[in-house]
């Protein structure tokens, strides 16, 4: 669906923001992005709906050069969402329901058409109707960020990245969002790209991990082998998850033998047999 | 003698109607008392709205009580008298959640200085002071720098440095680190936690993340305005359903171990670390392999 080859970007500090790139997320992908403050991965997410363009290489979408002559950026836009960190930046119109008509009467849905597309965004992400007509400044953090979401939604694209999108929320909203991104991604059929921070979440919620460290992409594959790569983690000031820390130390103390468990539930599934 | 004690506080809040006209009241601290004893490092948790921020400007008497009373070392907090207030203040610093919204100076060094020149001490003194103060956050090889340049959990540094100049007894913490990475997080966390351990300043965190408080000497957990539970953090990690309500999450190392020890009673709760877990683990399990 989304392809990157020997994508190159920018400098920064003698370095190359992007360094030579390469990887494909399918159709119907949960993606995880994971890297450090400054190692790419913001510069990564901007790429794949064409708001910047890489300095050598390719990137295509369903096959097609996004650069490419003729290509049509401004529909790319559309069809690959790009929900930012901070609602506050992406949320400006006097109510909920206006801002979330925004998008969709950009692509040239008529006043009805956005409106219905609103309210089926809203009603996805689970805002109630009486809060169509509130200033989204009047919301808490979760909402907000419900709100950035729902915008994008109503323009139903075919992929949704978001950039971090449970920094700054409560244990509550965090766990509220991930299960919305997961029921989008299989009750809507949209591939889920998103930056974060929780080892704990990229495990539970994706299926395919990437993971920028200084401008490359340093690990690429299924969160089963990325977290059990431990050591190149810690070299690049990342760790693994909890459960695999846990289950290593099982198995120095020769309780376990060849444990692939990298989240709690798979975890707890092994360890209960033993007690 | 306790350092902070809290009897039957009570906060109120306006309720207001569109055109600003107030048509009722609501106690977003209610009925809350507590103690705090100097040196301790103490916790206060709770989801958005419970009252834990409102709780924390009573500490450095920004707010006041509506009803009930505050007293720092046996003085009664009155908003009448401002001798007690400004003495509080010097006594107990406070950080915020953004960094950027409590920078003023246009150097690290003047950002630093701010609170001892507004109290009145001697130039000479200051110098001294917000020297000590940054070094002891490790931020004094940026002190010409200007804080716009550093990163967020720099700035939260710089933002102690600021309090530390005042050579405080308290500092209260409120979601001082929400907004950082978790690299920068943990270090602002190691630090907070030395200057606890090596100063003996009493720290006050607010915060919905029970990760960061495993090494408290208690905590407090707050929902709606009120106090839910308190105690040390193996009695509340234990109150699972309590922790539930409040719209907080314990770490998942520990619930772990809570959910192990319904499938085997000898199983110890209140374990935070892998290691911890591991060794609890060991012994369980041989124990039960002897008996068989």
């Amino acid at each position: 669906m989304i392809e990157f080859e020997n994508v190159s970007y920018g400098y920064e500090d003698n370095k190359k923001v992007l360094e030579s790139i390469t990887f494909k997320i399918e159709d119907g992908d949960f993606v995880g992005i994971i890297g450090h403050t400054g190692s790419g991965k913001s510069t990564l997410i901007q790429m794949m709906n064409g708001l910047l363009k890489p300095d050598s290489g390719t990137i295509r979408f369903r096959g097609e050069n996004i650069f490419g002559n003729g290509y049509n950026l401004r529909e790319l836009k559309f069809r690959v969402g790009v929900v930012f960190q901070y609602p506050d930046y992406q949320l400006f119109e006097t109510t909920v329901i206006k801002d979330v008509m925004y998008g969709p009467m950009n692509m040239g849905m008529t006043q009805n058409e956005a409106m219905d597309a609103a309210k089926q965004a809203l009603s996805l992400v689970g805002i109630s109707e009486d809060k169509f007509n509130k200033s989204p400044f009047e919301l808490s953090g979760g909402e907000k960020k419900k709100v950035s979401i729902a915008g994008i939604l109503a323009m139903n694209p075919e992929v949704l990245v978001l950039d971090e999108p449970v920094a700054g929320l409560e244990p509550e909203g965090r766990r509220n969002l991930l299960k919305l991104l997961e029921k989008i991604r299989n009750e809507n059929h949209i591939t889920i790209v998103m930056v974060s921070h929780s080892m704990e979440n990229v495990a539970d919620y994706c299926n395919h991990v990437l993971v920028m460290n200084e401008g490359k992409l340093e690990l690429n594959g299924t969160p089963e082998e990325v977290f059990r790569q431990a050591d190149k983690l810690e070299k690049m000031g990342l760790s693994s998850t909890v459960a695999y820390y846990i289950m290593r130390e099982l198995e120095k103390r020769g309780i376990v033998h060849d444990d692939r468990s990298i989240t709690m539930k798979e975890a707890y599934g092994c360890l209960e047999k033993l007690l | 003698m306790p350092f902070i004690s809290i009897k039957n506080l009570v906060h109120q809040f306006h309720v207001r109607d569109m055109n600003g006209e107030i048509t009722g009241e609501y106690n977003a601290i209610d009925d809350i008392s507590m103690e705090i004893e100097e040196g301790q490092f103490i916790a206060i948790l709770g989801r958005n709205g419970s009252g834990k921020s409102t709780l924390a400007r009573h500490f450095n008497n920004l707010l006041f009580a509506d009803k009930g009373s505050i007293w720092i070392n046996d003085i009664l907090v009155n908003h009448e008298n401002e001798d007690i207030i400004w003495n509080n203040r010097k006594k107990i610093g406070m950080v915020f959640q953004n960094p950027d919204n409590q920078i003023i100076g246009t150097t690290v060094e003047e950002d630093t200085a701010f609170g001892p020149e507004n109290i009145g001490i001697e130039s000479e003194n200051i110098i001294t002071l917000v020297n000590e103060a940054l070094e002891a956050v490790k931020m004094k090889h940026k002190s010409k720098m200007s804080p716009n340049h550093l990163s967020g959990g720099q700035k939260q540094k710089v933002a102690i440095a600021g309090i530390l100049a005042l050579k405080p007894k308290c500092i209260v913490l409120d979601e001082a680190t929400s907004m950082l990475d978790p690299h920068s997080r943990k270090e602002l966390m190691k630090f907070v936690l030395e200057l606890n351990k090596k100063e003996k300043i009493t720290i006050i965190m607010i915060t919905h993340n029970m990760e960061e408080v495993v090494n408290a000497d208690k905590l407090f957990i707050m929902n709606k305005g009120k106090l839910l539970t308190h105690g040390s953090v193996n009695e509340v990690f234990n109150e699972v359903e309590t922790i539930k309500e409040a719209g907080l999450e314990i770490p998942e190392i520990t619930e772990l171990a809570i959910k192990l020890h319904h499938v085997n009673q000898n199983f110890r709760t209140g374990i935070f670390t892998p290691e911890e877990f591991a060794n609890e683990f060991e012994r369980v399990y041989n124990e039960k392999r002897n008996k068989e």
